[in-house]
């Protein structure tokens, strides 16, 4: 066998290759060094992701055959969604380094995990077969499960470490055996190979009807949603995502709630939307009777998601809670975009959630202080005109959460509303919007809180370091321009699908 | 692209570089950076106006400056694009002006304060949105204007956030504007629906059809309160002015405007004087085509507008804050301006914005130099004789004082005398109408005149009263005039009081030998119809019913000039009528009528019924209902990780078991 034919292309992994450079490089300079100084150690990440965003540039448009046998495919969902990965990734950084300088942490190890776990959701969209898929997401669990008892002295650090490990690996067996379930269904006496877990092959295999048993592939999909719905957290398997977002370190419960779900929305577009749904109206009986099971299972699943979400996030009185059951409440509208089979909207709507949700996580980082003191909603009260900036700032990205339009959070949300009503789920989005509705209550809260309300005890306005307020920045232009102009990041989106049904239709 | 462009993002610029930068630099640099950039935007103005503008043919008097297209979806355009037109230009011109000199008076006025550079980063951003709302091309556009320089207000009035009446009259200023908003954007809305675009005008280069072209193709609308509800232009317009009571300030949303004083005072001169409350009319002057299409939304305006003159009038009589009753001196102008545009003379009421730019940025600059001077006295009460402490101020502020009252020659006698003749020769609302509302504008002068005096008596002549906590006699501290940055804006602002009013001398003055060259300037981009324009059809007859008009408002001015003169010299400190001085109790009016029952509903409905019993309940009953749930599975309670193994097993098995058994 020639290196021809088994597709190898360091071109096509680039982004990858360089995302896990930059962070063995932070390793080696650790472990050389001896301690290497914070702002090297973030430098050389944002250089890793910059690096990577130019690589993903490079190879726009650059849509081949599979490359290292199938594994690894270069299209316009792994780009897209690279972009958003790489996008959290940055911002994650900027906002991290004054909080291992607050909290007086390593750097070294916290920016290599946060590279690692990047690098393994650049392998999770560009994966072409359900074992990468696979490696891809143990990368990012195991580096995100010890990111978050990155604060060793913190018992509610450890806390969510130790829970998301258990909970993470109980769902991630689901996940594998959902995988061993699909290969055995797709075997085939005789075929070369005889049993895969090349996508490709099992679209085809799915397509034709020509399965070992169709009842192992039901049964197979219906594991992997739930390996996939545990990443994503999604109803009733959100369960886990509460405790661990609020023991968390701010930064890191940022990039869970949007890097993280971001890579499992990939790997659910990539399984689902393009492998367990039918192109065209045609197709097995196998195939339809898969995808109207999964549509009808996701779109109750996007349901509850959404209302356990709101409902539970209008109750909570520590800030970080409130958001970590809004983003459960996100992670459900989102999901309306997979049930209507629109990935496009799914990676519009996750760029504009990672610049909201990453940025008012900032603000709370900056307020909460050194070890989570201030998370409390009471201690938001009265700090509107203490320190207007940052009470403005998170201001507008409450209300993008909230949807309000002008913002990228609207956007999003009208982009996915649209696909779930074209594709015919009226109802999903009747209940959408009410959710929508109900949501305004929690966020608009913490505004009156801020603007309306007699100022609390002692409130020492925060400073802020160059990287943060650069974050800051740049998150609210990035929450108008989406909100304001989508029309480019559109037009990038709509030129990708239509690529994409080419493939397809090939 | 073009210098348009450069008018709007100078003061942008200058915006973001000072609220970027700010924090860090000297008070000299701020001031220059945020005086340099009006000033560039100031010099664009006047360039593109009198080099660019002006030697185009009159007919086609609008040069278009397109950025990029904003939304495109359906049916439903919007560019970022800028429209300068004679009605543009006037706005742009004084609005630079009198920006620029209002910059550089606050650099004196705020010297030493704290948060100086975000005093002037909030001031370029409003400059930056005022320019925006008057030289944007349509109307989404024009609302992102209007809604910005709301923001700055709502920041500027609360500048002083530290004190509870500066953040409560923020937070009104803006709750209160939000009213008039949403009627504005009704009718924009409305309008969409109606003509299919919300451009202004045709760009044939760019393919959009113009809302306004569209609106005089359709037919008169009737004079009927059934037109109102009709849904058609005089809906449209109804709806739209609802915006223009909110933001100018009109019956009944006035009520904010007397406490937005609370913010400095070179933001009352330029924001709640001269330029963003004068929004209202030029929005109303601006859709001129759709309003004189809808005479019951007009005889509304008109009434509106005298309504609003005579009774702020009244109350400014009798305030005792020299704040307050330029606050409701403003109100009452502004009611004037819309007296003028609800009879269709819209020229007029714009020619009444642009004196009035001038001469009331003076009196407010002059209340700050005094106010300034007495160590942040503002009660009138505790002034008195400081005409020889303050020549300057004193002098600038006489002319200030005549202009406004209307003294023959001086700028403000021009434009009240136009709108008054054009209220009386008025016919589309019969003759009852007309000489009704003449009476009420001709009242408002005298008023007008007599508050003024009485402003001027008990500021600057007289003997120097001391607040009554420190009483004796020799005042340690005598006032000194101010400094050089606030002395000089005071003496241009003064010169412009006297002699911008020449540039529309009536026609009939001057035998109609020489035409008014402001009607004459504005006459393409405003639109009327036969009805208005009474004086046409019988020239002489109009010229001298011109001419006794102009010796009846004279003799107005003079004779409350007097009176106000001989009442208040003898007696500064009378006590006016209680009702006046608490004004009318509107604002308690309104909290009985409005606030409270809101918040008993909010509490008694919404919180108590809504929130406690339905949102409550609905988690309550969820959290049980999970409860319930979960008692089969013994240990699924809150917080120990096996109980949400169980909850992730339970789930998995019902989506395999749905997946298998289908």
């Amino acid at each position: 066998m020639d290196t021809s034919s088994l597709g190898i292309s360091y071109h096509a992994i680039l982004p990858e290759l360089i995302t896990a450079t930059a962070a063995i490089a932070i390793m080696v300079g650790d472990a050389v060094a001896r301690k290497i100084s914070r702002r090297t150690a973030g430098l050389l990440a944002l250089a890793g992701c910059a690096g990577a965003a130019v690589a993903v540039f490079s190879l726009w448009g650059e849509t081949g055959p599979a490359f290292y046998g199938g594994m690894i495919i270069n299209d316009p969902l792994r780009l897209s969604f690279a972009i958003v990965f790489l996008a959290v990734s940055t911002l994650t950084v900027l906002i991290s380094i004054r909080w291992i300088e607050d909290e007086g942490l390593p750097a070294g190890e916290y920016f290599a995990l946060l590279m690692f776990a990047t690098t393994g959701m650049l392998l999770m969209a560009s994966a072409n077969d359900l074992v990468m898929i696979f490696l891809g997401l143990e990368i990012t669990s195991i580096s995100t499960y010890v990111l978050c008892g990155y604060r060793r002295q913190d018992i509610r650090s450890n806390e969510s470490a130790v829970k998301y490990f258990i909970l993470g690996s109980f769902s991630t067996a689901f996940l594998l055996y959902g995988i061993a379930l699909i290969y055995g269904a797709c075997y085939i006496s005789g075929a070369h190979p005889a049993a895969t877990t090349n996508l490709q092959l099992i679209r085809e295999r799915i397509a034709d009807g020509a399965l070992f048993s169709p009842r192992m592939l039901m049964a197979g999909a219906a594991m992997m949603i739930v390996g996939f719905g545990f990443k994503v957290a999604t109803a009733p398997f959100h369960i886990w995502s509460p405790d661990v977002y609020q023991g968390a370190p701010t930064p890191v419960t940022a990039f869970l709630s949007t890097g993280s779900k971001a890579a499992a929305f990939a790997s659910f577009s990539r399984v689902f939307i393009l492998t367990f749904a039918a192109a065209s109206v045609m197709g097995s009986p196998e195939l339809r009777e898969l995808q109207s099971a999964w549509t009808g299972v996701l779109a109750v699943m996007a349901i509850l998601t959404m209302t356990i979400g709101n409902l539970v996030a209008i109750v909570q009185t520590n800030i970080k809670r409130m958001l970590a059951y809004s983003s459960i409440a996100h992670a459900g509208y989102a999901l309306m975009g997979i049930v209507a089979r629109d990935w496009q909207a799914v990676a519009f709507y996750m760029i504009g959630y990672a610049v909201i949700n990453i940025g008012a996580f900032a603000v709370i980082e900056a307020i909460a202080r050194r070890g989570d003191i201030r998370t409390s909603l009471s201690d938001y009260s009265g700090i509107g005109f203490r320190s207007l900036g940052l009470a403005s700032v998170l201001s507008l990205f409450l209300l993008s959460l909230a949807g309000i339009p002008a913002t990228a959070g609207f956007v999003g949300k009208l982009l996915v509303f649209k696909s779930a009503w074209g594709a015919g789920f009226h109802m999903l989005v009747v209940i959408a919007v009410i959710n929508s509705a109900v949501s305004w209550y929690y966020y608009l809260r913490v505004i009156v809180l801020m603007f309306f309300s007699e100022p609390a005890a002692e409130f020492n306005p925060p400073s802020l370091t160059k990287s943060l307020g650069v974050a800051l920045v740049i998150m609210a232009i990035a929450t108008f321009y989406l909100g304001l102009l989508p029309g480019r990041a559109l037009a990038l989106l709509e030129n990708a699908k239509n690529q994409a049904t080419m493939i397809v239709a090939k | 692209m073009n210098a348009l462009t450069l008018i709007v993002l100078a003061p942008l610029a200058g915006a973001i570089f000072l609220g970027l930068f700010g924090g860090r630099l000297g008070e000299r640099l701020i001031g220059f950076v945020a005086s340099a950039t009006v000033f560039i935007s100031a010099a664009a103005s006047f360039y593109v106006f009198f080099a660019r503008l002006l030697p185009l043919p009159e007919e086609s008097r609008v040069i278009h400056d397109y950025l990029f297209t904003w939304i495109n979806v359906g049916a439903f355009r919007t560019d970022a694009a800028l429209l300068l037109d004679p009605l543009s230009g006037i706005y742009i011109l004084f609005i630079t002006f009198v920006g620029f000199l209002i910059h550089v008076f606050a650099t004196g006025y705020m010297k030493g304060e704290r948060g100086y550079w975000r005093f002037f980063a909030y001031l370029n951003l409003f400059m930056f949105m005022m320019l925006v709302l008057v030289l944007a091309d349509n109307f989404l556009l024009m609302f992102v204007g209007w809604e910005g320089v709301g923001l700055c207000s709502y920041l500027l009035i609360g500048f002083y956030y530290d004190k509870t009446f500066a953040a409560d009259a923020a937070k009104k200023a803006f709750i209160v504007n939000r009213i008039g908003d949403f009627g504005f954007a009704l009718g924009v809305m409305l309008l969409f629906l109606k003509a299919g675009t919300i451009f202004y005008f045709d760009d044939p280069a760019r393919g959009i059809g113009g809302a306004f072209n569209w609106a005089m193709q359709q037919p008169f609308e009737s004079l009927t309160a059934a037109a109102i509800f009709g849904g058609g232009l005089t809906t449209i317009a109804a709806l739209m002015f609802i915006g223009a009571t909110g933001k100018s300030a009109q019956l009944p949303l006035f009520v904010w405007l007397p406490d937005a004083m609370a913010g400095p005072t070179p933001v009352s001169a330029l924001i709640h004087a001269a330029t963003m409350v004068t929004a209202g009319v030029y929005m109303v002057s601006r859709a001129s085509s759709i309003f004189i299409h809808a005479p019951a939304a007009m005889l509304i305006i008109a009434v509106v507008g005298a309504a609003t003159a005579i009774f702020a009038a009244t109350i400014g009589l009798a305030q005792w804050d020299i704040k307050k009753v330029l606050a409701y001196s403003t109100i009452s102008q502004l009611g004037y301006m819309f007296l003028a545009c609800g009879v269709g003379a819209f020229t007029a009421g714009i020619f009444h914005v642009f004196t009035h730019a001038f001469f009331k940025a003076l009196l407010f600059l002059g209340s700050g130099s005094v106010i300034v001077a007495l160590h942040h006295e503002q009660d009138m009460r505790n002034m008195g004789g400081l005409k020889k402490y303050l020549p300057v101020t004193f002098w600038t502020m006489v002319c200030g004082w005549l202009a406004i009252s209307g003294v023959p020659l001086f700028s403000g006698f021009f434009s009240k005398d136009e709108i008054l003749f054009n209220v009386y020769s008025s016919t589309q609302f019969g003759l009852v109408w007309a000489r009704v509302l003449w009476f009420v504008g001709a009242v408002t002068a005298l008023l007008t005149a007599v508050y003024m005096t009485r402003l001027m008596v008990l500021t600057f002549f007289g003997e120097r009263r001391s607040s009554s906590g420190h009483s004796h006699g020799h005042d340690h501290s005598t006032p000194h005039e101010s400094s050089r940055a606030m002395t000089v804006p005071l003496i241009i602002l003064a010169i412009g009081a006297v002699v911008v009013g020449y540039l529309g001398i009536p026609e009939g003055l001057s035998g109609g030998g020489i035409p008014n060259y402001f009607e004459r300037l504005l006459e393409p981009a405003i639109a009327t119809h036969a009805a208005v324009r009474t004086a046409g059809n019988d020239v002489e007859a109009g010229h001298s019913l011109e001419w006794i008009l102009t010796v009846v408002s004279s003799v107005i001015a003079i004779l409350g000039i007097l009176a106000g003169w001989r009442w208040f010299r003898t007696k500064p400190l009378w006590e006016p009528p209680k009702i006046l001085e608490e004004k009318y109790r509107v604002d308690e009016a309104y909290d009985a009528a409005v606030i409270q029952p809101i918040k008993a509903a909010s509490t008694g409905l919404l919180w108590k019924f809504v929130d406690v019993r339905i949102i409550d309940g609905a988690v309550n009953g969820a959290a049980r209902l999970a409860a319930a749930v979960g008692t089969g599975l013994r240990y699924m309670q809150g917080g120990l990780a096996r109980a949400y193994v169980a909850m992730v097993v339970l789930g998995a098995l019902l989506i395999i078991g749905y997946f298998v058994t289908k």
